[in-house]
């Protein structure tokens, strides 16, 4: 059977049926697990920088003899989704580029990668709009703060057909505005809610301006949200005030601050949504390898670990088997599963990035606060 | 029993007043909007469909009105509520065991005596559990209701006299969808079917649900769990030999005809009507008297055309 390579490295030897290959279909091509890349220009060396965690972070490309073409294959499980970019050196120039064949691209905080897809792998359809849902509203607020000085800007989500007069769950989601920019998080919470598989509810999108250190388990950002944003939204919002209709969410970092925030306050908080969590910990000594940032994180995993409470009454992990911080999601399932708290863990072939969590908030959501979809017929 | 005409989901493409056209209703509609909850009277989209004609009886409002003013009543239908929680848990977990088992036989390639005989036993034991939800759940109610004795609670009894007061006033009743329990609930409370006469009466999504034989939960892909489409309730029985799905596209997988046909086995000999925008079915002194756009799927999980006039039922 002629693969998609043997056809690269015939095609290489004629520019016409180079760019007729092009044409046909865009690169990487996936074909079963093998992915083959393709780069076509002036280069000396050429790698794929990738972030999967397990596999060395650079991945040498090989010259079609006596072409200016390149190409790589590796394996690419199914399911999989992996964002890279391309190292393509030209003397003594390295430059960190997009890859020019693959108009799949994945834009985060920092700009934009491209993305390979494993066979099996689509796009959830319930992250696209959904032209017959109803939108609900984004509403700019400020909250006065002392526990972290001066005042927060944050926006709040107003669920569609909202009435004063009954109160809606409350989500809190830490790194709000990147979840709307990058994860659809608009898009997602109206389809959910026109689906009835999550239920009215007003989500709070905070955004620090310090993340790595509000959110790496600060006592006074716990402070923040339990005196100060809380009673500010059920003030200005119809939110339910009881805990268990209170969540709290976030990835990275903002997942950090989401648990730590709930130990803290134990009974504050009836669910959290945990992705990719940087759960850093370790189990003799306080070194580790992950730099200064995380020192409070680690000195917070530590004790959480020695003493897991009852932080919340259901809790959604979810984690990528291409991140390193696999192991440490893994470790707090079981720990978890040791609480009182309904656990679900779920992990997925893709890496520590914003569609991976955009793909898992329509069961992260609804693990929290399901929906009456089994009792609506509209 | 006057005509009952079941319609598919009517918020993106109502076509209701159109079949009231065609049924030569030019009176008022009694509207029940029960199922939207709290927000039953927001009506005016639907109103204005219907010509600006319609009277809403206002069901959820009154049953809100009666549990508040009434204590003992609300602490006894919380003790109902919390019993008939209690039922349908057990039956959960009874029916995801036996339909994992029918699933699994289904999915065994092949049609072996043995296996022939074992997949209708084990869609056999599904229906039994339906059937006894179905006992349990209507034994329970005749016990709560003898010893509640709402008829002749007199803040009901003035409900239901002004009730059929509206109902009197109007040429046809129609029924919305929404909450399909809160529906099932409001329409027993107030004894709706006695006031209907011969009413031609127009039901869509859950509205359509609550009249029938027995009322189906179904969504074969959730965020959770495995789908297991469950039996919640005797309908009202206003008409048999059918049951509606609405927005059937969405929330089942026709696509999978062995998931389609344990469904359709375990129902039979009621047949599945696949209701989604557009569709219509007329039924007129319990035979189909018009269909439109409606499908239905064969006990071999394929989906075909309706089968055209008469009984409804296999």
């Amino acid at each position: 059977m002629t693969t998609t390579l043997d056809r690269v490295i015939e095609a290489a030897r004629d520019r016409a049926s180079l760019e007729d290959l092009l044409r046909e279909h865009p690169f990487p091509v996936t074909e079963g697990t093998t992915a083959t890349f393709l780069f076509h220009g002036p280069a000396d060396e050429v790698q794929l920088k990738h972030w999967i965690y397990g596999l060395a972070s650079q991945l040498p490309f090989n010259r079609i003899t006596g072409t200016d073409a390149w190409y790589l294959q590796m394996e690419l499980p199914r399911q999989s989704r992996v964002e890279y970019k391309l190292l393509v050196r030209t003397g003594d120039h390295w430059a960190l580029v997009r890859d020019p064949l693959n108009p799949q691209l994945a834009t985060d905080p920092y700009g934009a990668n491209s993305v390979v897809h494993g066979e099996g792998y689509e796009r959830p359809e319930w992250t696209w709009p959904d032209s017959e849902a109803r939108p609900g509203t984004i509403v700019d607020t400020r909250v006065r703060s002392h526990a972290l000085g001066g005042d927060r800007h944050l926006r709040v989500y107003l669920p569609p057909r909202m009435r004063p007069s009954r109160r809606y769950p409350l989500l809190i989601m830490h790194d709000g505005e990147d979840y709307l920019r990058f994860a659809s998080l608009q898009a997602i919470l109206d389809t959910l809610i026109y689906r009835f598989e999550i239920p009215q509810m007003i989500v709070a999108l905070t955004q620090s301006p310090n993340r790595l250190k509000e959110y790496a388990a600060d006592e006074a950002h716990g402070r923040f949200l339990l005196n100060e944003l809380i009673p500010a939204l059920e003030s200005k919002f119809p939110v339910d005030p009881r805990p268990e209709m209170r969540g709290l969410g976030g990835a990275s970092f903002g997942a950090v601050a989401s648990l730590a925030a709930a130990w803290m306050h134990p009974g504050a908080f009836g669910g959290l949504l945990l992705q990719s969590g940087s759960f850093a910990f370790t189990d003799i000594g306080d070194h580790h390898p992950r730099g200064p940032l995380f020192d409070p994180v680690v000195r917070f995993m530590n004790r959480f670990r020695a003493s897991p409470g009852d932080p919340a009454r259901r809790i959604f992990v979810s984690c990528g088997t291409y991140e390193s911080l696999i192991y440490e999601n893994r470790s707090l399932a079981p720990l978890l599963q040791s609480t009182a708290a309904d656990i679900r863990y779920v992990e997925s072939r893709d890496g520590h990035n914003w569609e991976n969590w955009r793909d898992r908030l329509r069961e992260g959501l609804a693990w929290l606060f399901p929906g009456p979809l089994w009792m609506v017929y509209e | 029993m006057g005509p009952i005409v079941l319609l598919g989901p009517q918020r993106l493409d109502p076509v209701v007043a159109e079949f009231v056209r065609a049924a030569g209703i030019t009176g008022r509609i009694a509207l029940l909007t029960a199922g939207w909850e709290e927000r039953e009277a927001e009506d005016d989209e639907l109103s204005a469909h219907l010509g600006g004609r319609t009277v809403n009886l206002g069901l959820y409002r009154r049953q809100e009105e009666i549990l508040a003013a009434e204590a003992g009543l609300r602490a006894a239908i919380h003790a109902y509520d919390a019993e008939l929680d209690t039922i349908r848990r057990h039956y959960r977990l009874r029916l995801g065991f036996a339909l994992d088992a029918a699933r699994a036989l289904l999915n065994l390639g092949g049609d072996s005596p043995h296996l022939v005989l074992d997949r209708a036993g084990a869609i056999e034991t599904v229906r039994r559990l339906d059937a006894e939800l179905l006992t349990r759940v209507a034994s329970l109610r005749a016990e709560v209701a003898s010893r509640l004795r709402l008829p002749s609670h007199p803040l009901v009894a003035r409900h239901k006299a002004e009730i059929r007061s509206l109902i009197d006033g109007c040429d046809a009743v129609a029924i919305a969808g929404g909450h399909v329990g809160v529906l099932s609930r409001v329409l027993r409370i107030f004894d709706l079917v006695d006031m209907l006469g011969t009413r031609p009466l127009f039901a869509w999504s859950a509205g359509a649900m609550v009249i029938g034989e027995r009322i189906v939960l179904f969504h074969d892909h959730p965020p959770q769990g495995a789908g297991n489409s469950e039996v919640h309730d005797h309908g009202l029985g206003l008409f048999t030999g059918l049951l509606p799905l609405p927005h059937a596209r969405r929330r089942l997988r026709l696509a999978d005809p062995n998931r389609v046909r344990l469904f359709a086995r375990r129902h039979e000999p009621r047949r599945l009507a696949l209701m989604n925008e557009g569709s219509a079915l007329v039924i007129d002194r319990g035979r189909i008297a018009r269909h439109t756009k409606v499908r239905t799927v064969s006990l071999d999980g394929a989906v075909i055309d309706w089968p055209g006039p008469g009984s409804p039922g296999r």
